[in-house]
């Protein structure tokens, strides 16, 4: 495991420079890739070209070549733009990958909306909502460099499906971890708690100040949902739920679910994409600012709840 | 040897037969069709299973002609008779293939995805430079699916001689007669300029498909066999006729089946 990491470092390499590093000393490990270039991985593609495969730009086939690759024992990691990994091969996830319960780990680059300039085609809003349906896969969102670095720890010592939404570029660091860890305490909740996944916490964190009261948790771990910080919240009034998803089968979508089993209530507001087509091109900034997902908006809408109750 | 298999096919036919027309439900016509192929690997010994790490690697594409597979399994002793017996019964076997049966090697039943699994089964192989080979039959109807196109471009770029594909090529889907549409007149042309080892057969005769299966071991190349079959074989009036998909006979119907058959 290499262990410190420079700030700079884009977070699709903090989690594939230990993919890369695992590739290098094990030979079942492969990676599959639809045509997607990922600097940490041009070195594993000359250093073991064997173990690094550009079936190109048939999602559908490398599904079904993943899945056959992981039936003979082999450990297999695909990527590529999330939409295109996820939408477009949905009954071959299903089928081959989770119906087989095979090791296989889809990391879908691009969260959200992260490929802002290209438009609605490679937005992922709705992949969580598709892959948290099926019952085999477990479900990683990572925050920062330090949390996507675990979450490739977590997918290389496990043999379950997995689907990683990974996003692009850098952020800052916000989480001192050392193993993985399913959900982060950022701030100790009194009357309300956000939870958050992804890196729109970083919206959250430029407008939460520390005397508010309000404590924040991201959860890097969708699936399985860690129930325990039913225990942390449980004497919580208010839950705001932020996510670059859409508010429908997201993460909100996810612990109303949880919640109602465990029989407890909150004054529960789910913020993200509403149940629409977004047909418009910009930029992530402007789309959050459109979306109320900005800084200035989530202010507003969190001072507007805390008002109502 | 081939009279043997011919006996074979014969008694798993009527074993289906008998099977579906107690349980009221299963896919005769298709099952028919492609009953001497799957004798053929399973009983002429071209799936190899004496490398317990490695076995060759056997997925029925067109999952719905499972009941032939299962009565075979049975013969051979994988699954018991037990278990074949519960065919049609609720939480017993169903009308698409389930990796949960032993001697199973892949959940099908949705078509389109078996020879891309055995791309990636058959690329393994070669990476870790083992001998196991990946076999599939598919339904013809089934070749309209993209997913079999994407496939098969893979297979060629990666020379994979190790993949066999087989088509029962019974020429009716569900409710058509597929002739030579774009699909068929494209396949051969473009399997041969791809670099497969392309190969059309009587899909009864266990000459032609003994010979054809030898052929292909010996191959450098992927193998693709178009095997001309016939929808319901063995029986006459379920020959060829589309309603035979997934009707179950009569019993005036099976007393003529029976007759047929023995």
């Amino acid at each position: 495991m290499k262990e410190k990491y420079n700030q700079n470092i884009d977070i699709r390499d903090a989690f594939f420079d230990q993919i890369l590093h695992e590739g290098i000393q094990n030979s079942n490990l492969i990676v599959i890739t639809n045509d997607m270039d990922i600097f940490s991985l041009r070195e594993l593609k000359k250093k073991r070209p064997d173990q690094f495969l550009n079936v190109g730009v048939a999602e559908q086939n490398m599904i079904n070549v993943a899945s056959g690759f992981a039936s003979t024992g082999m450990k297999v990691i695909i990527y590529g733009i999330a939409p295109f990994v996820v939408f477009r091969c949905f009954e071959q996830i299903k089928f081959n990958i989770c119906s087989m319960n095979l090791p296989v780990t889809i990391v879908g680059i691009g969260s959200g909306v992260s490929f802002a300039f290209d438009g609605p085609t490679h937005h992922a809003i709705q992949d969580i909502a598709v892959m948290n349906a099926l019952p085999e896969m477990q479900i990683l969102n990572p925050s920062d460099m330090n949390s996507a670095k675990y979450c490739a720890d977590r997918i290389l010592q496990s043999e379950s499906p997995f689907y990683v939404r990974l996003d692009k570029g850098t952020f800052p660091i916000i989480h001192n971890m050392n193993n993985f860890e399913s959900y982060k305490v950022i701030k100790k909740p009194e009357d309300t708690v956000i939870l958050s996944t992804g890196t729109i916490i970083n919206n959250i964190l430029k407008i939460v100040d520390n005397e508010s009261g309000i404590g924040i948790i991201d959860i890097i771990s969708l699936k399985p949902f860690p129930e325990d910080i039913f225990n942390l919240i449980k004497d919580v009034k208010n839950v705001i739920i932020i996510e670059e998803h859409s508010i429908d089968g997201g993460m909100g979508s996810i612990f109303n679910h949880h919640m109602s089993k465990l029989n407890l209530k909150f004054n529960l507001n789910i913020i993200g994409f509403q149940n629409k087509q977004i047909l418009e091109y910009g930029s992530r900034e402007w789309f959050h600012k459109n979306t109320g997902l900005d800084a200035q908006s989530l202010k507003n809408q969190i001072t507007r709840i805390l008002s109502v109750e | 040897m081939n009279n043997d298999l011919k006996k074979i096919s014969n008694k798993i036919r009527l074993n289906v037969l008998e099977i579906v027309a107690s349980k009221k439900i299963g896919h005769l016509g298709g099952t028919f069709s492609c009953i001497d192929l799957l004798v053929t690997l399973y009983y002429g010994h071209y799936l190899n299973y004496s490398d317990k790490n490695f076995p060759d690697k056997f997925i029925l594409s067109k999952g719905h002609a499972c009941l032939a597979l299962y009565v075979i399994l049975e013969d051979l002793g994988y699954i018991s008779k037990k278990v074949l017996n519960s065919y049609g019964e609720n939480g017993g076997l169903g009308g698409q293939v389930d990796i949960g049966i032993h001697g199973i090697d892949w959940n099908t039943g949705s078509l389109g995805h078996a020879l891309g699994v055995c791309g990636g089964i058959a690329h393994s192989a070669k990476l870790k430079d083992k001998d196991y080979k990946a076999v599939t039959i598919l339904g013809d109807a089934e070749c309209d699916e993209g997913s079999i196109w994407e496939a098969i471009f893979y297979i060629s770029d990666n020379k994979l001689n190790n993949v066999i594909a087989i088509v029962d090529r019974n020429r009716l889907s569900v409710t058509e007669i597929i002739n030579d549409n774009s699909v068929f007149k494209l396949l051969p042309i473009a399997l041969k300029e791809l670099g497969w080892f392309y190969k059309e057969i009587d899909g009864h005769s266990f000459v032609e498909i003994k010979k054809a299966l030898d052929e292909s071991s010996n191959s450098l190349k992927p193998t693709f066999i178009i095997a001309n079959t016939i929808k319901g074989k063995g029986v006459s009036f379920m020959e060829n006729e589309l309603k035979w998909h997934h009707s179950v006979p009569t019993k005036k119907q099976l007393d003529i089946a029976y007759k047929e058959l023995k």
